[in-house]
């Protein structure tokens, strides 16, 4: 059987959104870990080396993030990581990229799978919250994380930071 | 109401009843085994519950315990399942049934997933649904308590002594093929373990039925949880030998397992894993000390949850009578009230002094705390501070 063509071009948006979201996401990550301090000291525990993968899906877009010199990096390649989280659908995975859902909600609706330590996992959780809470509008935010932490440096700020990666 | 998301599974079949232990080996052959590793505790060796089931294994000639391992320690050891792994090879097992509390049926769920599996490397297999469907195993559960509710849910946490390392692995394929409750296997259970173990049960009820991945199905079992343990808890305590109320609470337990097997638990666990981790407080005990204080933690967020619970603990009438914005701060007073009651007929403690609790530890039990994985779930957001204030309360 065939897919649609509607449901191909509503994938391959999807997609081409997805990777542009992770994009910021990663830059957000490494911009809020040099200016929020609650973000800090949980990298700051993880030990040197560690590698995160956000997958939005089985061959979907994906993010790995590895921790060097206590600031936040990008790999390019694909392999094995300490941490894993991987969507079991991109439009799952789509509805968190896009400030429809938060981490801590899709972790409770088994929204994804997780591969490595529950525990290691849940300090990645509370960096996530924060790093939304820097990216996304307040509207936007209150619908996504428990407890809105106070921000350090305006939003238009990091968005400046973000985009000029500095 | 319907969320706008769930997902509910629960496939083990459960057979409940006096004398079900007796169809252990009809449940065998369903499965084409006949050749059983049999897993339990020295406790239960001793005082011959596990007697009990190779008397009901036995009387029926198609089946044989191939292996018995009665050493399981309180915790589930990664040593110890590898060593089972060996035995069950050694043997040629085909099967393995578990008796006992949460750590002898959570050293099974590590066995039967190692060997199902095919992995020697435990690690690759840590995390929440990555395990892929295996080589099938017949694993059937005897529970011995009538609190954790493991017999029929997805998880186990396993500890790796030698890196120090506790390690939680969450998948449906964890979840046993047959979960049989028998009143006798927790007629010689003492009156303060049935306090606590049935006070984790209500915990796992409530909040399954509070926490952020609720849903209708589960709430149903939670519901029913809490009004079977209110019921017979007391009845339980003081009549130990009164099979029906023991059926009630084991059936209580079992339920409260398929609600937080799927909606899973919140701070109170997460705390009370802490307090077992940093000053070995015995988990039904933590728990039970820390229930009413994290409810309270939680109030403003659950007030209406809390409220639909009201009508398990008291009668319609009392129900009407109560005001509605009073209805949630009663909920937590009536479990409370049962605490205490417990307290003086069992010794439950009900705070941290009464388990040894040292105030200097309550930094370390919190660090800990938010690191579990039972936090998230929980709907209200709660840091370092937050955590050492409700010990404090709690102290």
């Amino acid at each position: 059987m065939k897919v649609s063509i509607k449901r191909k071009m509503i994938w391959q948006i999807k997609v081409l959104i997805s990777k542009i979201v992770l994009f910021f996401l990663y830059r957000g990550f490494k911009v809020v870990n040099k200016l929020e301090p609650k973000v800090y000291k949980e990298t700051a525990n993880w030990k040197e080396g560690y590698t995160i993968k956000i997958q939005t899906c089985i061959n979907g877009p994906s993010l790995l993030l590895k921790k060097k010199d206590n600031c936040i990096i990008k790999l390019k390649q694909e392999q094995n990581c300490d941490l894993e989280i991987i969507f079991k659908n991109l439009d799952t995975a789509f509805l968190l990229l896009t400030g429809r859902l938060g981490i801590a909600k899709a972790y409770c609706e088994h929204r994804f799978l997780l591969k490595g330590n529950i525990m290691e996992a849940m300090s990645l959780v509370r960096c996530l919250d924060i790093v939304e809470t820097y990216l996304f509008p307040k509207f936007i935010v209150k619908h996504l994380v428990k407890k809105i932490e106070p921000l350090k440096v305006p939003r238009v700020i990091t968005y400046l930071r973000v985009i000029f990666n500095y | 109401m319907i969320p706008n998301y769930y997902e509910f599974q629960n496939t083990t079949k459960i057979i409940s009843g006096e004398f079900s232990i007796n169809n252990i080996p009809a449940e065998l052959r369903f499965f084409n085994s006949n050749s059983p590793l049999l897993i339990s505790d020295e406790i239960l060796k001793k005082i011959g519950t596990v007697s009990k089931i190779e008397d009901a294994i036995h009387t029926d000639d198609s089946v044989t315990i191939k292996a018995e391992f009665t050493e399981v320690p309180p915790d589930s050891d990664l040593a110890i399942i590898n060593k089972l792994a060996k035995l069950y090879k050694e043997h040629n097992c085909d099967s393995i049934i578990a008796v006992g509390g949460g750590s002898v049926i959570d050293t099974a769920k590590g066995l039967r997933m190692l060997i199902s599996q095919d992995e020697e490397d435990i690690n690759k297999l840590m995390g929440n649904e990555i395990l892929k469907y295996g080589k099938h195993i017949p694993f059937i559960v005897i529970p011995t308590t009538a609190g954790t509710g493991s017999e029929v849910t997805l998880v186990a946490v396993i500890e790796d002594k030698f890196r120090n390392l506790k390690m939680e692995f969450i998948s449906y394929f964890l979840l046993p093929d047959v979960a049989i409750i028998d009143p006798q296997m927790t007629m010689t259970l003492p009156k303060k373990a049935t306090a606590s173990t049935g006070i984790d049960a209500l915990c796992h009820a409530i909040e399954a039925y509070s926490c952020m991945q609720n849903n209708p199905i589960s709430d149903a079992y939670a519901t029913t949880a809490i009004k079977l343990i209110k019921e017979n808890i007391e009845d339980a305590v003081q009549n130990g030998s009164n099979k029906k109320v023991r059926l009630e609470m084991a059936n209580a337990s079992l339920m409260a397992g398929i609600a937080f097997s799927n909606s899973m638990v919140g701070l109170v666990h997460a705390i009370a894993h802490s307090l077992g981790a940093v000053c070995h407080v015995p988990h039904g005990d933590a728990v039970a000390i820390m229930l009413p204080y994290v409810m309270e933690y939680n109030l403003d967020i659950l007030d209406n949850k809390y409220a639909e619970l009201l009508s398990y603990f008291v009668s319609a009438e009392d129900y009407m009578n109560t005001q509605k914005e009073q209805r949630g701060k009663r909920t937590i007073k009536e479990v409370k009230r049962l605490l205490m009651k417990l307290n003086k007929i069992a010794g439950l403690p009900i705070n941290l002094r009464d388990v040894n609790v040292k105030e200097e530890n309550l930094t370390k039990i919190a660090q800990i705390a938010i690191n579990d994985g039972a936090i998230i779930v929980n709907p209200k957001a709660a840091d370092e501070k937050d955590i050492i204030e409700i010990l404090k309360m709690a102290y």
